[in-house]
């Protein structure tokens, strides 16, 4: 399967839509390749793919407040174990969904720098 | 997102077969306490009920815990004329504890607990497959 210019807008323009969704913007993500991703990210205003990121990242900073708000319940004999390890499970998963969408990013960003002019 | 969601869900399974496990623990625990007055009823064995519930945040049905409510068999009688709950006619009143019944529902509920686990487990295991696809 060959992935164009064009379907990297799409999958682009649908994560962008997918705004408050940390999962379906990740979901989005694959389809994209990182040679892909150049012409797209010029296409997309730089703000408002800013706005995603920051939405993930602020979302991904609140479930690992939530684990620590549960872990410390826990460490103060308050908390219920199940709920310490279904918000620290939780906080895992945003967590690794952002670093790899990061990664995905940053990835991108040095295939432009290395690319010939 | 639904695998998160099926976490969700099998915590609430986890929480009610924890319940489950502590009323059986209660029963186990209060199998010889008898009546604190002379011919008086002694502890009743008790079990958790759980049902169905639909959680309309993430439209999916998970288990809650109705109530926990008393196990209406018949006591048991020894006659035991010194002890202070004895009744007129010797007899002390035992709780309806069947250590048998309660070992079988310990099982019950330490296997399904563990079926809930696998289930949280499978479904982390699947999301983090799904993520190994951008990594």
């Amino acid at each position: 399967m060959s992935i164009g210019a064009l379907d990297a807008a799409a999958a682009y323009s649908r994560a962008l839509t997918a705004l408050p969704g940390l999962d379906r913007a990740a979901a989005a993500e694959p389809e994209v390749a990182p040679a892909a991703v150049t012409p797209a990210a010029g296409v997309a205003e730089a703000g408002s793919f800013g706005a995603m990121i920051q939405s993930m990242i602020g979302e991904t900073a609140a479930t690992l407040h939530t684990a620590e708000t549960e872990s410390a319940k826990q460490v103060a004999g308050k908390g219920d174990l199940i709920d310490v390890v279904t918000a620290v499970g939780a906080a895992e998963t945003a967590l690794n969904t952002i670093v790899a969408v990061r990664d995905r990013m940053v990835g991108a960003y040095t295939e432009i720098m290395h690319m010939q002019i | 997102m639904d695998l998160r969601t099926s976490i969700d869900v099998s915590a609430t399974g986890l929480h009610a077969q924890a319940l489950r496990m502590r009323v059986i623990a209660e029963n186990l625990a209060n199998a010889d306490s008898v009546a604190q007055t002379a011919g008086g009823d002694p502890y009743r064995r008790r079990v958790a009920t759980f049902r169905a519930h639909l959680d309309h945040a993430n439209g999916a049905t998970a288990v809650q815990v109705v109530g926990i409510t008393a196990d209406k068999s018949p006591f048991g009688k020894i006659y035991q004329p010194g002890n202070p709950a004895a009744d007129k006619a010797g007899y002390v009143q035992t709780p309806n504890v069947n250590g048998l019944i309660e070992m079988a529902d310990m099982r019950a509920a330490q296997r399904s607990y563990q079926a809930n686990l696998n289930a949280i487990e499978a479904a982390r295991s699947m999301t983090a497959r799904t993520l190994d696809l951008i990594k």
